[in-house]
């Protein structure tokens, strides 16, 4: 059944489309901060370059077709796995050009040419790994048998927030939830568990760094009347911050938020113009042709261009929907929702952020945030979803992970054997 | 189409989605207006604050006597000053080093004055940033923390093209423009004008323009801190002005700066220069032993100040330079302004007084004789009531029989004794009350001191004693705790002149002060005047001899006076042990005991001593005499006014004899030997500057400065 020629369903076209929508916008954006410099516009050259990395890894990954990835899972997995050791090893160990320190963090593996971030390519494994696992199992329908995935996403997990990437590891639990709510896991496990995790909120919350506290805290110190009563009656509020910190809220910690509000509200409905604008002549936001990139959106093209950008990813969502739903190979519809989950989840956490919803986290808007890693990564899921619309399901099949619907708690159907088709 | 679940997963994204477009409508449709504010405020540039040009100070002629001129300066970035620099744009150590080097040499001053001229300006900005970090209530960084800072001023514009080319490698040495406070540099003007200074922090808390933000006092700016800089700070101050673009290059503000008023004083520089030149020619001669002096002169009828001369002075440009030598001139002690902040017992010259309170209350009139047979009361006061004439040994030389013009002629202690006895203390200093005594006389300098006006309220408070009758047989000839400064005397004799109480001005358009008169009647003003007439213009008056001035149109009348006063400290000695416990000591010039302590701790941190007991007066000035006594010591004073003659050579009592002075002389001796002949070259002088009519605004003409 697998077929050399392109032969794409109409939501691959979708998504593709979208995303290549996307990459322009955030192309405009990045060449817009940077005109007008002296230097050339080397960040656009880059991602231009970013584009070129990220097609060959669209077309490698479709070239393969998502069963090799299938049959591969495990040693997927343990690569990435293995990528994120000398990250974790560079905070006890000096690994010198390696793994370069960079805001207090280790993310990036130095190579000659290019510099890969081991987390964004975990994200795709752990996506592909998770669903290797789920396929054939029933076991996580038991509240016992749902320890098993959630054991093993914490190995990635730590990984990461050893690094520390919060950012990367706050991705891991929604998708794993929404994985194994998409398998078919019972309502009531995954309420349990996550009534469990809400419990567990204050433990982590003692284990947080400071800044990473105040930024969580910034959410609520937006509020000016808030802040207001901090200073008024600083020991009643002293859970949400010093006196100190509600002062110096808006030129220390909360500047950065301040500043992409002002960058999006300014750029009211139909914004100042490519180009145009105090926030991308100016550099008064830091990461703005990266994590906070979105506000460069609606600074320059307003709500409407921040609508369109919400449309685009809505088509990608849509149409990866379609495609989970189309196929009968529970791997890949698995896999597809999986990928889906990890960029909406990108999405929302990082306009979430620029908008103010969200604490701010080191968090890339998939396509359009400049980054050669995030981009590679997000070409890769965007294979492997388009791969999956290539392969038309069976007809014979049975439906994947039907039980009987989800209410009832009655025993499991006989189990077609899957290996058959595989 | 889509499987159960997969509609749920799709509907829980579609609330994310929804929340975000909500949350987007109300940053960029709702509160849109308010965010576009927002940008615009993250776009302005800092302000840059124009300095404004401070007011002159012009004497009555309208000649500058100090104003701001412009000029340039070498200023080095503040982080170089401070040390503060990040290690990755740190010049070289070497090179900031040599940079002070060329500054030294540049500027021909020490490396240890640029070092601490250098500290002065990181203190003065680091206590402006504590000040904005307490009133923010957090800490902040101010823009003076990465401006240049003037380190050498006052440039013209040959130096500023040779700073310019010798600086040229150092990037963060910038010449510019300025403005410096240049003084007449005559030493009779540097008490009067004063010096500019760092505000201290009641300054800044009294600020009457706190809520103006570019007249408001700034902690790193100089204002006046002494003499007219000081009194006339309201007036010279000019309000600042504000530049600010934003980062597109438009002018967002600009608000030009003011410049301060100018100052108008009333004295005469002209007149000023003259004494205090004819002071520093006299004193030598006359009295030897005598650290300083004071001359003030009034015009009696406005009571403006025409000269208000403290000997010695020094020059107010180069006072930052010299302070420490005139600090610790203790025996000259310039930096005290004599005429109106040093206190003097007045000695004779409140006779007139004592009599005019006799008159008033009419214990006496102007006819009442009272005899002196050189003794107030021979039984019982032999030694501390007598006449200036009569001796402690009993040798008698006694006025006789004389009426109140008699006596004020003849300086009669006796005739004294008898009229404050009668009046009483109270009565008594109710009459120096009017006169002025122990009140501020209105010139507006924080130098200024009121005097003491022993009233029996005052020595009950201060002395712990009942006033009595002795008291006031005491005040009645100048002595007691009665102290003046020169230019209360100087108040009081244009009193006498003119029989007005008034205070005096010393700056042009002070408010118009009150005038009335004493309650005293015409012939007890006639008497008075015809005794201060005569005792320079009769034959037997006390300073005839040698006070005798008439130039046909105007006489010298006045009184002298001589008030018994005792040597004082001038250098301390303190025993102390230093660390190694040795017993040393050190001889500090001070005034007073706890300044030379202060004084000695500063230059000596260490060092263990008791400032209780170990510090003792070393020296006294005058030196004892040579044959051991230095009891009977006194200040010369000379209280005149010039007397208008009618036609016919006679005291013209009708016409306002128009110009009225005083004269202090420090231990200098009998009034009538020492001060006698200045006032009468004093006389001359004026007339001569003022020119017969003795109008104050004859010769005016402009001067400048530069």
């Amino acid at each position: 059944m697998k077929s050399r020629s392109l032969n794409l369903s109409q939501p691959a076209w979708a998504v593709l489309a979208a995303a290549a929508m996307l990459y322009v916008i955030g192309l405009l954006c990045i060449y817009a901060t940077e005109a007008g410099r002296a230097a050339p516009a080397i960040k656009t050259t880059r991602q231009l370059f970013n584009l070129a990395a990220g097609c060959a890894g669209f077309v490698g990954v479709l070239w393969l077709g998502y069963p090799w990835f299938k049959r591969f899972a495990p040693i997927i997995v343990a690569l990435a796995v293995v990528g994120l050791i000398p990250l974790v090893l560079a905070k006890f160990v000096p690994l010198g050009g390696l793994v370069p320190e960079k805001r207090g963090a280790h993310r990036w593996i130095q190579l000659p040419f290019y510099s890969i971030q081991p987390s964004e390519l975990m994200k795709v494994a752990y996506v592909i790994g998770l669903a290797a696992y789920l396929r054939y199992r029933q076991n996580y329908r038991t509240f016992l048998g749902l320890m098993i995935p959630l054991a093993a996403s914490l190995v990635p997990l730590v990984l990461i927030l050893l690094e520390p990437d919060l950012g990367t590891a706050l991705l891991i639990m929604p998708v794993l939830f929404v994985m194994l709510f998409a398998a078919g896991a019972r309502t009531k496990h995954l309420v349990g568990l996550a009534a469990v995790g809400v419990c567990m909120v204050p433990v982590l919350w003692m284990q947080l760094h400071p800044y990473q506290r105040s930024r969580v805290l910034g959410v609520l110190l937006q509020s000016e009347t808030l802040r207001q009563r901090i200073i008024a009656e600083p020991d009643k509020y002293e859970f949400l911050g010093t006196e100190k910190q509600a002062r110096e809220w808006e030129v220390a910690s909360g500047m950065q938020l301040v500043r992409s509000k002002a960058a999006l509200g300014s750029g009211g409905l139909t914004g100042h113009g490519w180009g145009e604008g105090a926030f991308v002549e100016f550099s008064f936001l830091p990461d703005k042709h990266n994590d906070f990139i979105f506000a460069m959106v609606g600074h320059q093209w307003g709500l409407i261009g921040c609508l369109v950008v919400l449309t685009c990813y809505t088509i990608i969502v849509l149409a990866g929907i379609e495609i989970a739903a189309g196929t009968m190979d529970p791997f890949a519809r698995l896999m597809a929702v999986g990928i889906v989950a990890l960029l909406a989840t990108q999405v929302i956490i990082n306009i979430g952020m620029t908008i103010g919803l969200l604490p701010i986290t080191g968090m890339t808007l998939p396509f359009v945030s400049y980054g050669g890693s995030s981009l590679l990564t997000n070409f890769i899921g965007l294979g492997l979803l388009v791969s999956v619309s290539r392969y038309r399901p069976y007809l014979l099949a049975n439906r994947p992970f039907e039980f009987g619907g989800d209410r009832r708690d009655d025993a499991v159907k006989p189990t077609p054997d899957y290996r058959a088709y595989a | 189409m889509f499987e159960r679940r997969l509609r749920i997963i799709l509907v829980a994204l579609s609330v994310a989605i929804a929340i975000i477009v909500i949350r987007l409508l109300d940053l960029q449709v709702v509160h849109a207006a308010y965010y576009r504010q927002r940008a615009e405020r993250v776009l302005l540039k800092p302000p840059r604050v124009i300095p404004f040009v401070r007011g002159r100070i012009l004497d009555r002629t309208g000649r500058i006597l100090a104003g701001d001129e412009p000029c340039w300066q070498l200023s080095v970035d503040y982080p170089i000053l401070a040390g503060e620099l990040s290690p990755e744009d740190s010049p070289a150590p070497k090179l900031i080093e040599s940079m002070w080097y060329d500054l030294a040499q540049f500027s021909a001053e020490s490396l240890e004055e640029l070092d601490s001229r250098r500290t002065d300006i990181v203190n003065r900005i680091q206590r402006w940033r504590r000040a904005v970090t307490n009133a923010h209530g957090y800490d902040v960084s101010i823009r003076e923390e990465r401006m240049p800072h003037g380190i050498i001023t006052g440039l013209d514009d040959q130096a500023q093209i040779a700073a310019r080319q010798k600086f040229a490698g150092y990037d963060w040495v910038v010449v510019e423009n300025s403005a410096r406070r240049t003084c007449d540099s005559h030493p009779s003007l540097g008490h009067l004008l004063g010096q500019l200074g760092a505000p201290n922090p009641d300054d800044l808390r009294n600020d009457p323009n706190a809520d103006d933000m570019l007249s408001r006092l700034l902690p790193t700016e100089r204002i006046g801190i002494s003499g007219v800089e000081r009194a006339s700070e309201e007036q010279l101050r000019g309000r600042r002005g504000l530049f600010q673009r934003n980062r597109r290059g438009e002018v967002v503000q600009n608000i030009l700066p003011s410049s301060g008023e100018d100052t108008t004083l009333t004295v005469r520089f002209d007149l000023q220069k003259a004494l205090y030149e004819l002071l520093d020619e006299m004193l030598p001669a006359v009295a030897p032993d005598s650290p300083g002096g004071s001359i003030v002169v009034l015009d009696v009828a406005t009571r403006e100040v025409l000269a208000l001369v403290s000997y010695p002075g020094y020059d107010a440009n180069t006072f930052r330079r010299q302070y420490n030598e005139l600090r610790d001139d203790t025996i000259g002690t310039p930096l005290r302004f004599r005429a109106v902040a040093n206190c003097y017992e007045p000695g004779s010259i409140v006779k007139p007084l004592t009599c005019l309170a006799g008159m008033g209350t009419g214990v006496i009139d102007a006819h009442t004789t009272i005899h002196c047979d050189g003794y107030y009361d021979r039984q019982r006061y032999l030694n501390s009531y007598r006449c200036w004439k009569s001796s402690a040994t009993g040798q008698r030389k006694a006025h006789g029989d004389i009426p109140v013009a008699d006596a004020i002629a003849h300086s009669c202690n006796v005739f004294m004794y008898h009229v404050g006895d009668r009046v009483g203390p109270d009565r008594l200093c109710n009459y120096f009350k009017m006169a002025g005594f122990g009140a501020r006389t209105g010139t507006g300098l924080r130098e200024e001191r009121e005097g003491i006006n022993p009233t029996p309220s005052w020595l009950m408070d201060n002395r712990n004693q009942s006033a009595t009758r002795g008291h006031a047989r005491n005040f009645a000839i100048g002595q007691g705790e009665l102290v003046l400064t020169p230019l209360q005397a100087a108040n009081m004799m244009a009193l006498y002149a003119s029989g007005e109480i008034r205070n005096v001005s010393l700056r042009r358009g002070s408010p118009d002060n009150v005038t009335w008169n004493m309650p005293v009647s015409a012939t007890a003003w006639h008497s008075i005047r015809e005794g201060l007439f005569r005792v320079t213009n009769d034959p037997s008056g006390t300073a005839h001899a040698t006070a005798y001035w008439n130039n046909g149109r105007y006489a010298l009348c006045g009184k002298t006076g001589s008030a018994t006063t005792r040597p004082t400290p001038t250098h301390y000695r303190i025993s102390y042990e230093d660390a190694s416990g040795a017993p040393l000591s050190e001889v500090v010039p001070a005034k007073v005991k706890r300044h030379a302590a202060e004084l000695f701790r500063a230059r000596f941190p260490n060092a263990r001593f008791d400032p209780a007991k170990d510090v003792s007066v070393e020296s006294r000035w005058p030196p004892p005499k040579p044959d051991g006594s230095d009891e009977h010591h006194s200040h010369a004073w000379f209280a005149g006014y010039l007397q208008p003659l009618d036609s016919t050579g006679r005291p013209d009592y009708q016409a306002l004899p128009p110009i009225a002075f005083a004269v202090l002389i420090e231990f200098g001796g009998s009034g009538g030997h020492t001060t006698g002949p200045v006032a009468k070259e004093i006389s001359r002088v004026i007339v001569e500057v003022l020119g017969n009519d003795l109008d104050p605004d004859s010769h005016v003409g402009v001067g400048t400065l530069w």
